[in-house]
């Protein structure tokens, strides 16, 4: 158990869960204390002790679940005697239940026997896992389901009836409400049988190969590390909601800063202090510090390519609003379109920033990016407003669709700006293959910054605030 | 179950005795609390129980519950110790008379003068107590490190009185609706729990337990409708708290039905914001 202990804490390292020393001593000693016989108890102290953030939960039941897959269940030579028509039955028995022990025995058996998965044989699970869907026949699982809880309903339902005469009109009312429902209730039993199958089919490829082959190629991530542009619904979901906490730390972080740096001597308030020494100034005082508020101007690409990271970007920023001078945002695609006020309208409502929206004037022509001319507008229109104390903020993947790139306007914006910063969302890689002239753009930015993760960005922030103070 | 897990639910059926449906988790967690002598850290959305399940806790230990509240600016004079200046002055103005200069043979650093805030209170309880540190993340990060000592030691040092040991060793809660994140040194030092929402079973139950007279299918309805506005694009989603108010609501309401007319008069109770409502609504068309 120690031993497994070990590598599951390497394991949680790898994916940059930080596990410390302490932590990992405290687990060994539950583990002295407690049974293990229920591994669901087991993998609740585990998770207790060594992950101590709500984001990190759910990796550390993937990797848990890894880690644990050799183990024996009980039960599972009674089920593996059962015919296939039996083993449906239970299925269908079990289904919307809480039963997760039999649920997951019953997954397993399903997939040893459909699943198709060969020792040594490398087939994707993906396969194993259709296979064990189609066999396990959810549709028509679901389809029993629901005339089940339609005949359970209407039972109660003729029950009630007995007790007065309004009964049938409120019924006939709430029926959609009480279809929805039953709907609801049995996606949900379903989704949980799906979610059993595909933890079976993990924890065949892990008798199979090893646990940490088959994390390696199951991409457990934090929030925070996402790549942005190729997220998936949910991965966003759970980066949006990562997003509150790592305000509040850049916030903080912001405000440490001015606490830190050095301040300006004041003669005033040093001599006063004197006055107790006969004049003579034995303490220095400084000038209260001044938070650092760099004035922002972002421009963001909005084009489609790009939006999704945008938006982040932009969700950011005016977050931390408050922590800065100024924030102006516009966003452009070959157009250019000042949107300050929809973003912070957005962000007062509690609402996203729709990507369409926000790209709704920014396009003057056809919806393609073009840098040479959105650059030199912005130039023309706009620069003369910059002035030593702001950051221009370019949010984009500079490719300009082979046209003018026009970086002669990004010197000239460079000039009027303090500084000039280039968030580029693309791989380092693809920089400057194809119609992407990031190379002529970078000769002006104070930096040119590869930024794909929450995380990424979340460090820009941070730099900007230690340059502007 | 098999026999060495009767401890989890031992913790389980005294939780439940005080009126708390906990899941194994949340019973390995306090049980494993009390066996490392760790404090648990509660984290989770509002009104999922986490104030609950000390107060719980206390209830089924039988022991007495001290509750710290943290808010931005709280010090160590309002949460550990503070001397009692009025006292003090009283003691050396009658030494006055006495020609002595040694402050310290007027005694004014004794325990008499002491006043004990939540924590050290809880550390010279004389019987075993139940302490429960709320909402720790409006905590400014600086006043963190006050709990430090306390979390890891259970001991207060007073620069002039010396090491105050606990006698009985509290158990500690700590609650947090992850506003910001705590720092390291904080968490390092506690078993985390997290608490969501409830499985919809588990939540008809804790209705059932709770508002008894209410119809037994009305209790499951409620859990589902609440179920499903989870899912929707809220802004404040509905709460164990809040489905709770609500089957008290339709229970005044004398309701057996769960009817449209009743749901779309009612959905206040359940949703505090005019935009949720309106959502809601449209979610669940009626």
């Amino acid at each position: 158990m120690q031993g497994m202990l070990a590598g599951l804490v390497d394991e949680l390292r790898s994916v940059g869960i930080a596990v410390s020393v302490g932590e990992h001593l405290d687990a060994a000693r539950a583990l002295s204390v407690m049974s293990l016989q229920d591994k669901e108890v087991v993998g609740g102290a585990l998770q207790c002790l060594l992950v101590k953030n709500a984001e990190e939960l759910e990796a550390f039941d993937l990797i848990f679940d890894l880690y644990t897959a050799g183990t024996a269940q009980v039960g599972a030579e009674l089920v593996s005697a059962m015919s296939d028509a039996e083993l449906r039955d239970t299925l269908r028995a079990v289904v919307g239940s809480d039963d997760a022990q039999v649920r997951r025995l019953l997954a397993d058996e399903y997939v040893r026997r459909f699943g198709g998965l060969e020792p040594g044989r490398p087939v994707a699970g993906v396969f194993a896992l259709i296979y064990a869907e189609a066999a396990a026949g959810l549709d028509s699982i679901r389809a029993e389901l629901l005339a089940d809880l339609v005949a359970l309903a209407d039972g109660s339902g003729l029950g009630g009836g007995g007790g007065g005469g309004s009964s049938g009109g409120g019924s006939g009312g709430s029926g959609a409400l009480a279809g929805r429902l039953r709907d609801d209730r049995a996606d949900r039993a379903i989704e949980a049988i799906r979610a059993d199958l595909r933890a079976a089919v993990r924890r065949a490829l892990v008798a199979d190969r090893g646990a940490r082959a088959v994390r390696a190629t199951m991409w457990v991530r934090l929030a925070e590390d996402i790549d942005i542009v190729t997220a998936s619904a949910a991965e966003v979901t759970a980066m949006t909601e990562a997003i509150g906490p790592l305000v509040q730390r850049l916030t903080h972080v912001l405000a440490q800063l001015a606490v830190h740096r050095k301040r300006k001597l004041s003669i005033r308030r040093t001599l006063q202090r004197s006055m107790g020494t006969g004049g003579v100034p034995f303490r220095l005082a400084t000038e209260p510090a001044r938070p650092p508020r760099p004035e922002i101007v972002v421009l963001c690409d909005m084009s489609g390519s790009v939006a999704a990271f945008s938006r982040f970007t932009l969700d950011l920023l005016v977050a931390l609003d408050s922590r800065l001078s100024r924030l102006r945002v516009f966003s452009f695609v070959d157009g250019l379109a000042d949107i300050t006020t929809m973003v912070r309208d957005a962000r007062a409502e509690g609402r996203r920033i729709d990507p369409r929206e926000a790209a709704g004037g920014a396009i003057r022509l056809n919806g393609s990016s073009d840098y040479g001319w959105v650059l030199r507008e912005f130039a023309a229109t706009r620069a003369h407003q910059l002035s030593r104390r702001s950051v221009v903020l370019v949010v984009g993947d500079a490719r300009t669709n082979y046209g003018d790139p026009a970086e002669s306007a990004l010197a000239e914006i460079a000039d009027w700006a303090g500084q000039v910063y280039w968030l580029n969302p693309e791989p380092r890689r693809y920089w400057n293959d194809g119609d992407s002239v990031i190379g002529k753009y970078a000769p002006w930015c104070g930096q040119v910054r590869e930024c794909r993760t929450l995380r990424q960005i979340a460090d820009f922030v941070q730099s900007l605030a230690t340059a502007a103070s | 179950m098999t026999e060495p897990s009767a401890p989890i639910d031992h913790v389980l059926a005294g939780l439940r005795g005080a009126g708390y449906l906990a899941d194994a988790t949340t019973g390995t967690v306090v049980h494993l609390a009390t066996e490392l002598r760790k404090p648990v850290l509660v984290e989770g959305p509002a009104g999922t129980g986490k104030t609950q399940l000390a107060k719980s806790a206390a209830l089924a230990a039988g022991k007495r519950l001290i509750r710290l509240q943290c808010y931005e600016g709280l010090d160590e004079s309002k949460a550990i110790y503070e001397w009692d200046y009025r006292r003090q002055l009283l003691q050396l103005q009658l030494h006055q008379g006495t020609s002595t200069t040694n402050l310290d043979a007027a005694g004014v650093f004794g325990e008499e003068f002491l006043l004990s805030r939540p924590l050290l209170a809880a550390i010279r309880s004389a019987d075993p107590v139940v302490l429960l540190i709320d909402e720790v993340d409006r905590l400014d990060i600086e006043s963190e490190a006050l709990l430090l000592e306390v979390l890891s030691e259970y001991q207060v040092s007073i620069p002039e009185l010396g090491t105050v040991t606990a006698t009985h060793i509290p158990q500690v809660f700590l609650t947090s609706n992850n506003s910001r994140d705590l720092s390291e040194a904080l968490k390092r030092r506690c078993l985390f729990l997290h608490l969501g929402y409830p499985s919809q079973q588990r939540e008809a139950e804790i209705v059932r337990l709770h508002v008894p007279e209410l119809a037994g299918h009305l209790a499951s309805e409620i859990a589902g409708l609440v179920a499903l506005l989870r899912k929707a694009d809220l802004k404040k989603p509905p709460s164990i708290a809040e489905s709770l108010d609500w089957a008290r609501t339709l229970l005044t309401l004398g309701a057996t039905d769960l009817t449209d007319d009743l749901i779309r008069q009612t959905l206040s109770v359940l949703l505090k914001y005019e935009r949720d409502i309106d959502t809601a609504v449209a979610e669940l068309r009626i």
